[in-house]
């Protein structure tokens, strides 16, 4: 009884850490649609792109990854910050509707998503690189948990709650969250869009280039690895509802959870085909996200 | 009184919208060729009514019948095939079609079957005289004056060629002699091509001297039901809405 | 109105005579362009009209690639190019029933989720009843029999769509994209249309999907299933302007000559012009290259 107790809680402790690294894998791209309506399905290719750039830094000056994360995020939401203002903004002076704007925003995020992925694969080949890790496996008392794992979990709940903080307590962050609810609700609150937008476009790739940082702390990377977690991220807001922050945090966790316990009980090779089942069944029947009223 | 079988036949209808109940057991028959105005203030319920009568929304409890049929729950595109048709408050045309086009789409639809209304024209461009938009035909929809997107919905309910016909504040935004020709052209619809209508409007003076019944929302309740020299003077009504009594020229 | 269709028709008959005049190259370049003629030509019928953006065209191309896999081996050529629209149009219209209440991008994210669920569910069911995830085609027909069978496809793609333009369940199609409630509460039963265009538009794709089968010898989900299938339907029909017929066709032969020269040397620079020009058509030519015929033909008047 007792080791088969023990496998479970390993089962579940490391859905909960690989599910809390999934929650800010979404978090960016959930602010990004949920305020702006843009689903940047070239999400993931960002965060591809931020693992490799903490890659190459601490390959090339030879620093730990955490404290280049900081940089990342930087160079990431700048990149964002720059995009919006280029490809999107031009995008909503034009569209003639709300709904004309979504669907152009996803053939373009499209795009951006060949670019990069592409562009990477020129820049860097299709090799996998980097990791190996840099911590020793950590006790929690009879359970045995990846350092690195742990500690990126860490980071990325720390980042969450900093993102849930940033928007109850910080003016700039309830425009936000005004927005979300209703578009006019911004003017009321006197912040200029022309502003925010491209900030929280900006976040978004920042928190994007963040998650691939962490990420390339314990895993392997490619080119390839950015769209799994665009669909990851896909997943992870259905599960907690399209533009809730708090809701991805939740739905993260919960999708790291699923989808260790499905696999433990059934098998390694069908983890895809259970997320994707997951995912269909939830947008089908809540499409508001499973905490929705 | 038995259940009456012709026209429609609202029972204890009730409508919730989370906690907030937008329409509250709300009785009432609208008998064929009857001309009645709905009002009530800000948040009444009165659209949320007419979105149960066409079937756009489901009522949460509540009978609905057409004719002695039960539509509760059933999809708009039956309701408006059993001759019910409606505008919407703010106009919804096909922006990209003509004038010519919105108005043909309704009459290959609902306006196509057996048991329509005869007496509303099937030729579109009769329709088009009807409500006065003929020189518009070939205009794209959205280019027109709201004004006239007014008159283009009510073209294209008429197209399903029904027999009951809902407003919804079809007035609203107009100027004072472009009021007077709408409310004769509902007159119209009553009279000449036999429909029952239905008309919300905010302004109480236009509708009291158009009706010959006048139903009364507020806060989703019936509270009002009868002819408006009746209406104007009771005591609910003119606590709710009205704040003081007014006279309604005979 | 005819002018649009008349570049469709000419080309329609020199593709008929090109097994006669071209190498085998061209012969095969021609059928890539044929796929996707039919691809984009049936995604806009319904996708296009109705704004509800579908990626799983990979799902029926890869249903119907499965069926030809399955019964090429005893059944008639044509039964099995039928065989495959079949299958794909009863995915489309059992899945069509729970999917086609979402709109927007819900229901585009929804259907490349569900493209996806297949190609998994598929990979591990073949898994499990036939021991290897691949197929293998031992006796395939001739390449003009497949050149021919897709031509045909691809023509009937065309002339279903020219039909259901011009027919009332056109008219309702177009409503829909342009106001499904209003077009809801004027008579249309907009839950059968759309679950009928979805049908038609996954029956083209299923056919299509199984006469390409035959040109992969083996038949793996990866390949078959391939969500770039979806893809560059959606992005050859949005680049052509999915509201037009002409559009589609034009875009996907534009498409599939490029693709062809650029894909092979240089893969990356290919996808990387890709999304330049999806980008660029997006900003700068929101109605696709029938936009653009369209503002001509008015500057010219
Ligand atoms: N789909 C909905 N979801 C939630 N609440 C709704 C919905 N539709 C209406 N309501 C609420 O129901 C109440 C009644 O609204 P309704 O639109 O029927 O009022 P109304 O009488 O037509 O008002 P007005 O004169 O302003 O048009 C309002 O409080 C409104 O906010
Ligand atoms: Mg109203």
């Amino acid at each position: 009884m007792a080791p088969m107790l023990e496998a479970w809680a390993n089962v579940i402790v490391s859905g909960l850490i690989i599910g809390g690294i999934y929650a800010v894998v979404a978090v960016g791209l959930n602010l990004q649609y949920g305020l702006m309506r843009i689903l940047n399905v070239a999400h993931g290719e960002f965060l591809m792109v931020g693992a490799y750039l903490t890659f190459w830094g601490t390959t090339l000056i030879g620093t730990s990854p955490h404290l280049l994360m900081p940089a990342v995020f930087v160079v990431l939401a700048v990149t964002g910050f720059a995009l919006h203002a280029v490809l999107f903004r031009p995008l909503a002076r034009v569209a003639p509707n709300p709904e004309v704007f979504e669907a152009r925003g996803l053939i373009v995020s499209f795009g951006l998503m060949f670019i990069v992925q592409n562009a990477a694969l020129l820049a860097w080949d299709a090799d996998l690189r980097g990791g190996q890790g840099s911590l020793e496996a950590v006790r929690l008392g009879t359970l045995v948990v990846n350092g690195d794992k742990l500690l990126a979990c860490a980071i990325a709940l720390a980042v969450g709650g900093a993102m849930i903080l940033w928007l109850r307590l910080t003016l700039v962050g309830k425009a936000v969250r005004a927005l979300m609810q209703s578009p006019v609700g911004a003017t009321l609150v006197g912040i200029d869009v022309r502003v925010l937008h491209p900030l929280v476009f900006g976040v978004g790739l920042g928190l994007a280039g963040l998650a691939g940082a962490l990420i390339s702390t314990f895993y392997t990377i490619s080119p390839s690895i950015g769209q799994p977690y665009t669909v990851t991220a896909l997943i992870v807001i259905t599960l907690g509802g399209f533009g809730s922050v708090s809701g991805s945090l939740i739905g993260g966790v919960l999708l790291g959870v699923i989808e260790a316990v499905g696999v433990e009980l059934t098998s390694p090779s069908l983890k895809m085909l259970l997320s994707y089942l997951v995912f269909v069944a939830v947008l089908i029947a809540r499409p508001n996200g499973l905490f929705a009223r | 009184m038995t259940a009456p079988s012709q026209g429609l036949v609202a029972e204890r209808v009730t409508v919730r919208f989370g906690g907030l109940t937008a329409v509250s057991n709300v009785s009432l028959w609208i008998r064929p060729g009857e001309l009645v105005g709905l009002i009530g203030p800000n948040g009444a319920g009165k659209t949320t009514f007419f979105n149960i009568l066409s079937g756009t929304i489901a009522p949460t409890s509540g009978t609905l019948r057409i004719d002695g049929r039960e539509f509760a729950g059933r999809r708009p595109d039956h309701f408006a095939r059993a001759g019910i048709a409606r505008t919407f408050q703010t106009p919804r045309v096909f922006g990209p079609m003509t004038v010519a086009e919105n108005v043909r789409f309704g009459r290959a639809f609902a306006g196509r079957r057996a048991d329509h209304n005869p007496q509303v024209p099937g030729e579109v461009d009769d329709l088009l005289a009807f409500v006065g938009l003929r020189d518009d035909a070939e205009v794209e929809a959205a280019a027109i004056t709201p004004a006239r997107q007014r008159l283009l919905e009510i073209a294209m309910a008429l197209s399903t060629r029904p027999r009951l016909l809902l407003l919804d504040e079809v007035a609203a935004g107009l100027t004072e002699a472009e009021v007077q020709r709408m409310a004769e052209l509902i007159r119209r619809c009553r009279d000449e091509l036999g429909l029952a209508v239905v008309w919300i409007e905010h302004a109480v003076g236009v509708i009291m001297r158009a009706v010959e019944r006048v139903i009364v929302l507020h806060h989703g309740e019936l509270i009002a039901d009868g002819p408006p020299g009746e209406v104007v003077r009771d005591a609910a009504v003119v606590e709710a809405y009205l704040g003081a009594p007014m006279e309604v020229a005979p | 109105m005819m002018r649009a269709y008349a570049p469709v028709a000419v080309a329609g008959v020199a593709a008929a005579l090109l097994p006669g005049l071209g190498s085998p190259y061209v012969l095969s370049l021609t059928l890539t362009c044929l796929m996707y003629v039919a691809l984009a030509t049936s995604w806009s019928m319904f996708s296009g009209a109705t704004g509800y953006i579908s990626f799983g065209t990979a799902a029926f191309f890869g249903l119907g690639a499965y069926v030809c896999a399955w019964t090429l081996d005893w059944l008639p050529w044509p039964v099995v190019i039928l065989g495959g629209a079949a299958l794909a149009a009863a995915f489309a219209a059992g899945t069509g029933g729970m999917i086609l209440h979402l709109r927007g991008t819900y229901f585009a994210v929804l259907t490349f989720g569900l493209a996806e669920l297949v190609r998994h569910a598929m990979t591990y069911g073949e898994k499990q009843y036939a021991g290897t995830v691949g197929r293998m085609l031992t006796e395939v027909p001739s390449d003009l029999v497949v050149y021919y069978t897709v031509l045909a496809l691809a023509v009937a793609a065309v002339a279903i769509a020219v039909a259901v333009r011009r027919s009332r369940f056109g008219l309702a199609l177009a409503g829909i994209g342009a106001d499904e409630q209003r077009a809801e509460t004027l008579g249309v039963p907009t839950r059968r249309i759309k679950i009928a265009g979805f049908t038609l538009a996954a029956a083209v794709a299923g056919g299509i999907g199984a006469a390409m089968a035959v040109r992969w010898t083996y038949i793996e989900p990866l390949a078959v299933f391939n969500p770039f299938i979806g893809l560059q339907t959606v992005l050859i029909a949005m680049i052509g302007g999915a509201g037009s017929i002409a559009g589609p066709v034009v875009a996907a032969i534009l498409f599939s000559l490029i693709a062809e020269y650029l894909r092979l040397q240089f893969p990356y620079a290919y996808m990387i012009a890709l999304g330049l020009l999806l980008i660029l058509s997006m900003l700068y030519l929101p109605n696709g290259l029938a936009g653009l015929w369209r503002r001509a033909g008015r500057v010219n008047r």
